[in-house]
């Protein structure tokens, strides 16, 4: 028993050696994103100011963006006069919109950054040993195809802590900061990274299912970046939801479709993890949903992994 | 003791393994003897635990395939072509290997490497690796942990002389039960105590080898000359002795129902022709197919 608990240390030890030197790339350009990302939140200016939230009703876009759009309104509205008097109206944001700031730009690219990565290193993980046929290696020995594919999982999650730690870092320091006046009892670093922990274990487990079920890795690899494409697609689709309601009822359109089209962007996990940071509340609720969903990701990855013929 | 009944394997529509019976005795050595994709390499995968048969029963040291665990901890395999990381060194990989079995000994991993002749080249990455070097390697990693089971695809398809005497010397002094593959019987010649001749799957002949060659009932005799000029003349008297034979390049070969008939056919031609060299054709699978599939010769 304690032979096969060392080989499996060492299969965890062996995949994250192997893996972080894989994501050296991946973590430089990740700094990048998120320096040059945090670098516009920081460039703007905050105060303690409410937004007006009776300008406009607004039916389906009941999301952090439609703050963004009553602020621009509401600015809209109240520098008219400066504007008419042809002096430059001062733009500074309430603290809110610099939250929604922080969720569109540093948090939103590190998310879809990050998954796509993590998704195009998983669904390559078993199919790149498979197609190099290297997978013998580990498969013809004492340790089980449970531990093979744990071992992988684990070591794929611990790459991709550096990535977690810097940008739970980056949002102590942004909150702390910048936000500090109006969030001084809102503990976003914690928040952020339980939220990125579990996006990347969501993200592995779909990305080592993929890496099971097909033989060629190019193709595993393409289906995990397109689905975190898609999901990112979909992000999108619920950040424009407000600003397209905002646009139909300008034109008398009819605005039903917004309806579906919110709940399709309810697809995406990146959707309910931009919500949840500006709503913590609703975070406990999806916490449920993503680790169940990694969960059985995994478990049928793993399924599938224990009952491949493997070549050499 | 490896003992298969009945194994079968399908991939997609094609069988790759047809009732398949094999019985390995504890220690000694088996040949697995078939042409290319005949399923000997299969059967290796199957034992190995890499791949799930579709039926039939295969136990190892009495232990049954459906406990791999167990399974995996006697056994030690290599590839027919080994395909390592490259970006490792030969000891970091001889040394994983070891942790999979949870070795850390260091002087067990040194010492392998010193069997294997890896000794001076440990601790560099395989790219800079030739096959035969990365084939020591993989037989380094199966042997570290000193199985009581090798599995060996083609062992010696690729090594160099040296390799080769060094592998089969290591083979015969294991006492350990091994079950090689090899494409003739060259590759298990003086190495395999019985053997198992497959085709399209399936076992048509096994047993020990000297059983094996008194089953084919024919064999022959190559002879060369000093002076190719009295090639027609041995050719005379041979026939004129009712001994068949015919000519190959400057081999004579004369073929033979018995054991008996060699010290007369060696007397004839030596009274006939100046002989610098006489040897024993070896054993051929084509016979065997000649002999138990005569048709699809």
């Amino acid at each position: 028993m304690l032979s096969h608990i060392s080989g499996f240390f060492s299969i965890v030890y062996t995949e994250t050696r192997r893996l972080i030197k894989g994501f050296l790339p991946t973590y430089f350009w990740f700094t990048l994103l998120v320096i040059i990302s945090t670098y516009f939140v920081f460039a703007e200016k905050y105060v303690d100011i409410s937004i007006d939230r009776s300008l406009m009703t607004l039916k389906y876009a009941n999301n952090p963006l439609t703050d963004v759009l009553l602020y621009t309104v509401s600015f809209a509205v109240t520098s008219v006069s400066e504007v008419m008097s042809g002096k430059l109206p001062s733009m500074v944001f309430p603290v809110s919109i610099g939250v929604i700031f922080f969720i569109l730009f540093p948090f939103m690219l590190s998310l879809t950054f990050m998954s796509s990565q993590i998704i195009k290193k998983a669904s390559a993980t078993l199919t790149g040993e498979d197609e190099k046929k290297t997978l013998y290696i580990m498969a013809s020995s004492p340790q089980t195809r449970i531990s093979i594919y744990l071992g992988k999982f684990i070591g794929l999650l611990v790459a991709t802590i550096p990535m977690i730690i810097l940008f739970y870092l980056i949002t102590n320091w942004i909150f702390s900061t910048l936000f500090f006046s109006a969030y001084s009892t809102y503990n976003a670093g914690i928040l952020v990274l339980q939220l990125l922990l579990i996006n990347a274990m969501l993200f592995i487990s779909a990305g080592m299912l993929f890496s099971a079920w097909f033989k060629d890795e190019k193709k595993a690899s393409w289906t995990g970046t397109k689905v975190a494409t898609i999901f990112s697609l979909l992000t999108s689709i619920w950040i424009l939801i407000p600003f397209l309601e905002f646009m139909m009822n300008l034109t008398n359109s009819n605005t039903d479709i917004l309806f579906y089209l919110e709940k399709l962007s309810w697809l995406s996990p990146f959707t309910a993890e931009l919500m949840s940071v500006y709503q913590p509340s609703v975070f406990i609720y999806y916490l449920y949903v993503l680790v169940f969903a990694s969960v059985i990701l995994f478990l049928l990855g793993m399924g599938i992994f224990i009952r491949k013929d493997l070549e050499y | 003791m490896i003992v298969a009944r009945k194994l079968n394997k399908k991939y997609g529509k094609t069988r790759a393994i047809i009732d398949l019976d094999i019985h390995v005795k504890k220690g000694t050595i088996h040949g697995l003897i078939g042409h290319e994709a005949c399923g000997k390499t299969t059967v290796l995968r199957i034992l190995s635990t890499l791949v799930r048969p579709d039926s039939g029963a295969v136990t190892i040291n009495d232990i049954p395939l459906s406990k791999g665990m167990q399974i995996r901890k006697m056994i030690g395999f290599v590839p027919k072509t080994p395909h390592l990381p490259n970006d490792r060194t030969a000891r970091e990989l001889v040394g994983f290997a070891a942790s999979l079995h949870g070795i850390h000994d260091k002087f067990i991993i040194d010492s392998i490497m010193k069997q294997t002749g890896l000794e001076a080249v440990a601790d560099q990455k395989l790219n800079r690796f030739s096959q035969v070097m990365e084939k020591n390697v993989a037989f380094a990693m199966a042997f570290v942990h000193n199985p009581l089971i090798l599995l060996l695809d083609e062992p010696l398809a690729g090594l160099d002389p040296v390799s080769q005497k060094r592998v089969k010397e290591f083979l015969l002094a294991s006492n350990k039960t091994i079950l090689l593959t090899g494409q003739n019987f060259d590759a298990v010649d003086g190495l395999c105590n019985s053997v198992t001749v497959m085709k399209s799957g399936s076992g048509i002949m096994d047993g020990e080898m000297a059983s094996l060659r008194h089953q084919i009932g024919k064999g022959a005799i190559e002879i060369k000359l000093l002076d190719v000029g009295q090639t027609q003349k041995l050719l005379f008297e041979l026939e004129k002795n009712g001994a068949k034979a015919n000519v190959s390049g400057e081999s004579i070969y004369v073929h033979y129902e018995n054991d008996s008939e060699i010290p007369g056919i060696i007397r004839i031609a030596a009274n006939a022709a100046d002989i610098t060299d006489v040897r024993p054709v070896k054993l051929s699978i084509d016979d065997i197919f000649a002999k138990f599939h005569p048709a699809e010769k």
